[in-house]
Parts: C-alpha cells; sequence; structure tokens
C-alpha cells in the first residue's frame, strides 16, 4: 500500500480495551485491529465481550498484533490493558501481571495502583471534552496507547480513523488520536 | 487472487459468503450472536435487488426460507441456539421435501435462553438429529474470519447441487472475532451455487424423479413446470405415498446423495508442530477440534511441541458427515487423541467411534460459557500422556 509507514517486525502485543458499553470500545478494537492488519500489514484479531445488557455494563475488546500468524485470537496474558471506568480496573486487577501496563482514565478511575506492574493514569476523557466531544474517548485512548507503547505507528491509526469516518466530523476524530497521543508520548519521554 | 482485503468480523464474512455465492432472499429473526448476519442483510440484500423479511419468529422464518427457494431464490436463515431449535420442523420440511437452504447458527451457551452473549459449541449433535427422522446432515464449521466467508460459499454450493438443507455453524468466538479476510472478484462467484433444473418438456416432469447423482432436478414454483413439493413420504410426482419398498428407496436416496458426494467437499485441515531438533522420539499427541477451539488447540499444540511432545491438530471444517477416514488416519499415527470443545463431550464420541479401541481418545470438555483456552487443553493433555 502506498504512503504506508514501516512497521517495526517486532513482537507479538496482547491487549485489552475495557469499560462501558457505550463507550466505544469495540469501535477502538476494530480500528487498533484495523490499522495493524490493513495499513500496518501485521496480522491482527479483534474479539468482543460483552453481556446481555449492553450499554453500561462491562464491555471489552481484545486485540491481538503479531508479526506471526495468530492461532489464537484471544488474549491470553495481556501486555497492555485500557480501562476507562473503575469497574473495569477493579474487574481485572487479578489478572494483571507483573510486566502488565495499565493505562486507565485519570477521572473516572480513582482506585487505582493496585496492580504490581507499571500504571499510568491519563485525563483521557477531559481531553476529549476539551477537544470537542468525551463521546472521542476511545479515541484519545488509542491515541495514547500508541504514544506511550509504540506498539504501532500513529500513521497506521490515523489512516484507519480516516477511513473509517470519511465524513465531516473526521477531523475531530483524527484531533482525539493526535491529542492522545500527544499525552502517551510525554509520559514515554518522561519515563512515565 | 483476492479482490480486495477487509477487516471484518466472522458474521460480516458470513454475509459477504452469501452474497458471493448468489442468496437472494435471508428471512429471519434477529437473536444474539447472529443478529450482524440479519443487520447486513437487510441492506445488501435489497440493494442488489434481493430480499430481507424479517418475520415473527424462526419457525415461520424457515417456512419463508423454504417458500422462496421454492421459488428459485437460493435462500438463507441465521440464528442462535434458542432459534434453531424453533427451526428444526422445517428444517425436516426442507430435507424431505429436498428445498436447497443455509442455515446459519451462531451457537452461544445453552440451554434454552442460556448465556446470550458467551460461546459453546453444544449444538453438534443438534445439528445432526435435531429435526426427528432417518435425513440427511450436511454441516460446515468455520473458525477463523476467512473460513467463515469461504464455508458459507461451500454450504451455498452444496445447498443447491444436492437439493438440501446445509447448516453453517459459526460460535460466539468466531462469529464476533475480526481478522483479515481476503474476498474474491464478486464475477468469481457468478453460477457459484447453481441447482439442477429440468431441461425436458414440462408435461414428463416429475418433482423428485432423481438425475443420475441421485438429485431430483428442481423447477421453481411459477414456472411452466408443475412443482409437488411434499413432507409426507412421497413417491416421484411428489404424491403421498404409504408404499414400504417406496419410502425405503426415498429415505436411502436422500442420505446417499450427500455420502457420495462427501469426497469433493471440504473436510478437514492438518496442522503438524514437531518438537526442536535433537528431541527423544514420543509417540504424536492429536487433537481433533473444531470452530473457535481449532485456535485454541493450535496454540496448545504449538506448546506442547515446545516441551518435546510431537503435536497434531486435524482441524474439523465439516462436521456432517463425520469425516471418518480423515479422523482415523490421523489418529492411528498418533499415540493418543485429545478432543477439547466448548460441550460437555460431543464429538469425542464420533471420534471413539471411528478408532475404537485402537487409541485412546480422551475428552477435553468445557461447559460454562467460557471460552477454552489453550492453557487449558495443555494441562489437560500433559494430565493423560503422564508428562
Amino acid at each position: 500500500m502506498e504512503g504506508r509507514p514501516a512497521v517495526a517486525k517486532g513482537r507479538k502485543w496482547q491487549v485489552i480495551l475495557s469499560g462501558a458499553g457505550g463507550q466505544g470500545l469495540i469501535l477502538a478494537g476494530t480500528v487498533l485491529g484495523e490499522a495493524a492488519a490493513v495499513y500496518g500489514g501485521l496480522n491482527a484479531t479483534c474479539s468482543q465481550s460483552y453481556g446481555v445488557a449492553s450499554r453500561g455494563g462491562f464491555t471489552k475488546a481484545e486485540v491481538v498484533i503479531s508479526p506471526e500468524e495468530i492461532p489464537y485470537p484471544l488474549v491470553r496474558r495481556p501486555d497492555v490493558i485500557v480501562a476507562l471506568t473503575q469497574e473495569a480496573y477493579d474487574r481485572q486487577v487479578s489478572q494483571v501481571g507483573a510486566d502488565c501496563l495499565v493505562l486507565y482514565d485519570s477521572e473516572a478511575v480513582a482506585r487505582a495502583g493496585r496492580t504490581p506492574g507499571r500504571e499510568v493514569g491519563l485525563p483521557l476523557q477531559e481531553t476529549a471534552r476539551k477537544g470537542g466531544s468525551a463521546g472521542n474517548t476511545n479515541l484519545v485512548a488509542l491515541g495514547a496507547l500508541l504514544g506511550v507503547t509504540g506498539l504501532l505507528p500513529v500513521e497506521c491509526l490515523n489512516s484507519a480513523v480516516s477511513a473509517r469516518f470519511p465524513g465531516p466530523d473526521g477531523e475531530s476524530r483524527l484531533r482525539a488520536v493526535s491529542d492522545g497521543w500527544g499525552l502517551g508520548v510525554e509520559v514515554a519521554a518522561g519515563g512515565g | 487472487m483476492a479482490a480486495r482485503t477487509a477487516f471484518m468480523q466472522g458474521n460480516e464474512a458470513i454475509l459477504e459468503g452469501a452474497l458471493h455465492a448468489g442468496a437472494r432472499f435471508f428471512a429471519g429473526y434477529p437473536i444474539t450472536p447472529s443478529s450482524e448476519i440479519a443487520e447486513l442483510a437487510s441492506t445488501r440484500l435489497p440493494a442488489r435487488g434481493g430480499v430481507y423479511l424479517q418475520m415473527e419468529d424462526e419457525m415461520a422464518s424457515m417456512g419463508a426460507v423454504i417458500g422462496a427457494s421454492a421459488a428459485g431464490a437460493p435462500a438463507f436463515t441465521a440464528t442462535s441456539g434458542p432459534g434453531f431449535s424453533l427451526m428444526q420442523e422445517n428444517l425436516g420440511l426442507a430435507a424431505m421435501a429436498e428445498v436447497p437452504c443455509v442455515v446459519v447458527n451462531v451457537q452461544r451457551s445453552g440451554p434454552s435462553t442460556g448465556l446470550a452473549t458467551r460461546p459453546g459449541q453444544a449444538d453438534v449433535m443438534q445439528a445432526r438429529w435435531g429435526t426427528h427422522g432417518d435425513h440427511p446432515s450436511l454441516v460446515f464449521a468455520p473458525a477463523s474470519a476467512q473460513e467463515c466467508f469461504d464455508l458459507t460459499v461451500e454450504a451455498f454450493i452444496w445447498a443447491e447441487r444436492l437439493r438440501t438443507p446445509v447448516i453453517g455453524r459459526a460460535d460466539v468466538v468466531v462469529g464476533h472475532l475480526r481478522e483479515l479476510v481476503a474476498l474474491p472478484d464478486p464475477e468469481d462467484g457468478r453460477a457459484l451455487a447453481s441447482r439442477p433444473r429440468p431441461q425436458g418438456p414440462p408435461d414428463d416432469y416429475c418433482t423428485y424423479r432423481p438425475g443420475p447423482d441421485g438429485v431430483p432436478p428442481l423447477a421453481d414454483f411459477g414456472s411452466p413446470y408443475i412443482v409437488h413439493l411434499n413432507g409426507s413420504m412421497h413417491d416421484e410426482r411428489g404424491y403421498p405415498s404409504a408404499d414400504p419398498a417406496q419410502a425405503g428407496r426415498l429415505i436411502q436416496r436422500l442420505v446417499a446423495k450427500v455420502q457420495a458426494r462427501v469426497g469433493e467437499m471440504v473436510a478437514v485441515r492438518h496442522f503438524r508442530h514437531d518438537p526442536p531438533e535433537g528431541a527423544p522420539p514420543r509417540p504424536a499427541v492429536l487433537y481433533v477440534a473444531y470452530g473457535s477451539t481449532a485456535r485454541a488447540a493450535r496454540e496448545a499444540a504449538l506448546m506442547l511441541a515446545e516441551k518435546g511432545v510431537p503435536a497434531r491438530l486435524l482441524q474439523l471444517k465439516r462436521l456432517w458427515p463425520f469425516p471418518d477416514s480423515e479422523v482415523e488416519a490421523a489418529a492411528l499415527e498418533a499415540g493418543l487423541t485429545v478432543v477439547p470443545e466448548m460441550n460437555l463431550g460431543q464429538v469425542v464420541l464420533e471420534v471413539e467411534r471411528v478408532v475404537g479401541k485402537r487409541r485412546p481418545v480422551w475428552s477435553c470438555a468445557k461447559s460454562n460459557g467460557e471460552p477454552i483456552t489453550p492453557d487449558e487443553i495443555l494441562a489437560r493433555t500433559l494430565e493423560v500422556v503422564g508428562a
């Protein structure tokens, strides 16, 4: 594909995007998977898990990204968990290993710091609101995820977002990605 | 050659496969976790001159599918456990009256309402024996989004060619899994799924006079041919008949027309994972798995090989008719067989039937609404090999 950014043929990433139904987490997982598979030339799977009452209930999307074929498509041991609600954080505390990064929304998750590994709290919702729409928190989170971990060039994500939102609100969504990425890069630069 | 690739959900790929194969009619009653198929069908089918009908329930859905197919349109529906149960009566009608159709069952955890959004694979025997009486059963089980596309096309091909219902049997994990899918040029799909139609003069036509392959040509309702579709035991004209010889011949033919063609159908996929070089020789472990569980078994096989045990996976893409000879050959080559599945042990019974006492066969069963994991399969395997 023309203009495809060079993707480091690196490691396998297992990512969980979690929060509440209605926050667009499955959409975020789809966009991340698309960014990796369609625009990054990697293999990717995205699966979803939700209860019978979707809106407001605990929801998660699991994304696996790998330069190799992905036999088992679900997350076995997460490398990163993004938590947008306190419930999402609480539910997963016990499954988090010492080498798993937890990236959480500092406004929604008040009781953090309970996992054995590295945790990063960022004002994801606030950043989305300031950018014009709290509905873009999912995209701010994706941008931040890439900024902190470098698991994929942000250009891949931009391409996936542009392709999925070709309409007039595409601009605001790209800005949400960029704002989130900025937050993440700052953390990465500062050693977080 | 793929015309395009897209990152899409298994359910979406099922719809794409149906459209590629030439589906023109969908009737259904949306149900988790198959609803995306109905949702997409509701816009995509009318856009290409087809019909989408939302029915009052699954019994009616199956009736509408049979009616549309009898009128000449390749037709399908999609459902999950509770809906699949309601479809059983008319599924039998489709088998007996020999009306081609495709029924997609995206399995969830049951019985009854069960766990509506959680995975299960406990409808294996229902897909075989859910409708009453002796009848043919043709069932495909995808393990990836790509296979959702490929096996849906396969399902339509055989439904139309053999004048029989075919069941596509996914599970929640695969139906909701998004992966890259290669979609062929739509032109390649033209006439893929085509049923035998009568060529001779309408006066000579009998709805159930079989061709050389055991399949009677099917005229469309509304054509100059007179069609008698009948769910009662019938003669070649479709008229009711209680003649035992006639009844025996008909039942035999219904089953034989499918069985005779299994050699041409998709059946299995083999994976081999050997230990690192220099490891002492050991008998291999064979996994027989299907649907999303095959993906977990593949990962378990990789881990097992790393531990020095040669591991094989026989992924069943076709569940019914059961791929006896493929399973037998693979099982006899291995030291023992482990059958992981998200139910209390259904396919393991078939594997035991095929393998008999010649090799040990172990079940690795899980039925609680959670997907079976590679670690669970590995743990069970180490337990039975005594490693």
